[in-house]
């Protein structure tokens, strides 16, 4: 019996020295959440944010060991420079040059989001990065391979243990990890934020203004200030790709109601981001305005209600709203070092 | 060292464990799960079943015992078996949901029998698939005879979790419980419907007949 007491004691002290060490070798850092910000939908819970955690999550993401043949990684697709998403192409192109269905979303702000993709379909920014992981037309890869590589490198068990406190690399710890540089991804120093900020010397344009006036008139109902997204979807009334044959939300839910619905995407650095729309349509900010002014086909059953009566912009009242949403860029998010490739 | 540890904490108890194990079983014959079933000229064979037991309680005079783990994956073809967190009296009933609740659902990343690694969850519209049945049939209408049905979804209207009670007669230490998959696969017209990938108003339907399959005696 003294023999066993001593062996539990033991075990019970090993338990405290390991969770010490493990609080030795990560310095948590806060997630800072902008003034006037709602509270962000992922808090970390389960998850502390630490440097190392940071840091492995911006390794992984930059590194082609998550795809099958190590030629893409997920920066392949989500470029820091135009706000994480692939700028020029309608659609991505994965491994061996295979096509998905959708435009790239950018990776802008995701700790306030409820959801994930365009339809949605993923409800935790923890597991989205499965996905591209599993997708065929994108790495085409195995969470299997990607443990095996990953265990076999010189790099990642080091890196995990400083992490996570822990060699053994799991779903969860990866999964852990990118959500730690990703979840961090915050623009909230565009040109927008720095006058509602009431910042010295920065104000807004007469041009500049009066787009904000029209923006909020019109279209923040869906594209809501802070974060330019209500996080809800809609159907904008664009008519379905024949080839694409892409039915939004409702392959998700398979609910007449969320029938042809896309997930409504922030315009934070929307001058970078093009193309738009969730297949990438549109090469231009400037068709995607005259779009919603007088584009729209009214009689589009699935239409959301608050565009089925066209807006008619004057060509100034366009260039006021163009001028406005290039007020969104954020300079000091898309070059920010430290999201940028790990040197 | 913390296994040790685990070790130790249960040795105390361990002599009253109880072991649930589960057993395949077609028209109330124990089958071993990769071999083929032949009547009347048809035949049929599985080659995976899975599924998820949660929110697993026992019963036993006046006693209430709830298991604390989120959930079980059950693999008829490896691990059917799970040990029981002991009492030290006979087991009156039991009752599980078959699948994983809605809270555990949307809770991000799990591990151990939750991980994604595990082939139970869909990435690209999250959930855990609850149940899992595939293999052939002469009865189906594929090219290779296959069928698969994964069953899952949590989200209203097309939950899918299902709860089944079974009364325990047995005082032994394993309880047997009996996955007759005949009962399931009789429910269907394979030649009509051999795919169920997606949650929606089919996997609802199916998995009302999932409750019908589990069994004691």
């Amino acid at each position: 019996m003294r023999n066993i007491l001593f062996i539990g004691l033991f075990g019970l002290f090993a338990c405290v020295l390991v969770a010490f060490k493990s609080q030795l070798n990560s310095t948590s850092i806060e997630f800072i959440v902008p003034k006037k910000w709602p509270k962000p939908i992922y808090t970390f819970e389960n998850n502390t944010l630490t440097e190392e955690g940071f840091q492995l999550g911006r390794k992984l993401f930059y590194d082609p060991i998550l795809s099958r043949d190590s030629t893409i990684s997920c920066a392949s697709c989500h470029l820091q420079y135009t706000g994480f998403t692939h700028v020029d192409h309608a659609v991505s192109h994965g491994i061996d040059g295979r096509k998905g269905t959708r435009n790239s979303p950018v990776l802008i702000n995701l700790a306030w989001n409820k959801s994930f993709h365009w339809d949605g379909g993923v409800n935790h920014l923890e597991v989205q990065g499965i996905n591209p992981i599993q997708h065929v037309a994108e790495m085409d890869n195995t969470l299997e391979e990607v443990m095996q590589r990953l265990k076999r490198s010189s790099f990642y068990p080091t890196a995990f243990e400083k992490a996570f406190g822990k060699t053994e690399i799991t779903t969860a710890t990866i999964m852990k990890a990118l959500t730690q540089y990703t979840a961090s991804l915050v623009s909230s120093n565009s040109k927008y934020d720095q006058v509602m900020r009431k910042e010295k010397g920065i104000a807004f344009t007469p041009q500049e203004k009066n787009g904000l006036k029209l923006f909020q008139q019109h279209c923040a109902g869906c594209h809501t200030e802070p974060l330019f997204t209500n996080t809800f979807f809609a159907s904008n009334g664009l008519k379905m790709d024949s080839l694409l044959k892409d039915v939004g939300r409702y392959a998700i839910t398979q609910q007449g109601k969320d029938s042809m619905q896309f997930k409504i995407p922030t315009l934070r650095n929307i001058e970078f981001t093009f193309p738009y729309m969730h297949d990438g349509r549109y090469k231009k900010l400037k068709d995607v305005i005259n779009y919603y002014s007088e584009g729209i086909d009214v009689n589009n059953s699935y239409l959301h209600n608050s565009l089925k009566k066209p807006f008619h912009f004057t060509e100034i009242e366009k260039k006021d709203i163009l001028a406005f949403l290039l007020t969104l860029t954020d300079k000091t998010f898309l070059y920010n070092k430290r999201f940028s490739f790990p040197r | 060292m913390k296994l040790i540890l685990f070790l130790f904490l249960l040795l105390p108890v361990q002599f009253f464990a109880q072991t649930i194990s589960f057993v395949p079983v077609f028209n109330g014959e124990r089958i071993s799960l990769s071999s083929r079933i032949e009547s009347n000229g048809d035949w049929i064979e599985f080659d995976d079943c899975r599924f998820y037991i949660s929110h697993l309680v026992t019963y036993s005079s006046g006693k209430v015992w709830k298991d604390d783990e989120k959930a079980h994956l059950i693999d008829l073809e490896e691990n059917s078996s799970l040990i029981l967190t002991p009492l030290s009296v006979k087991i009156d009933s039991i009752s599980f949901l078959i699948g994983i609740d809605s809270t555990t659902n949307v809770s991000g990343i799990l591990e151990g029998d939750l991980d994604p690694i595990n082939g139970m969850y869909w990435a690209w519209n999250s959930g855990y698939i609850n149940f899992k049945l595939q293999g052939k049939s002469s009865k189906s209408s594929t090219a290779d005879k296959s069928f698969e049905f994964h069953l899952g979804g949590y989200l209203s209207p097309f939950q899918t979790i299902q709860s089944v009670t079974l009364p325990i007669n047995t005082i032994e230490e394993t309880i047997e419980i009996k996955i007759d998959v005949s009962r399931f696969i009789e429910q269907l017209d394979l030649s009509k419907m051999n795919s169920i990938m997606i949650p929606g108003k089919e996997a609802v339907h199916l998995s009302e007949f999932l409750p019908l399959i589990f069994q004691v005696k």
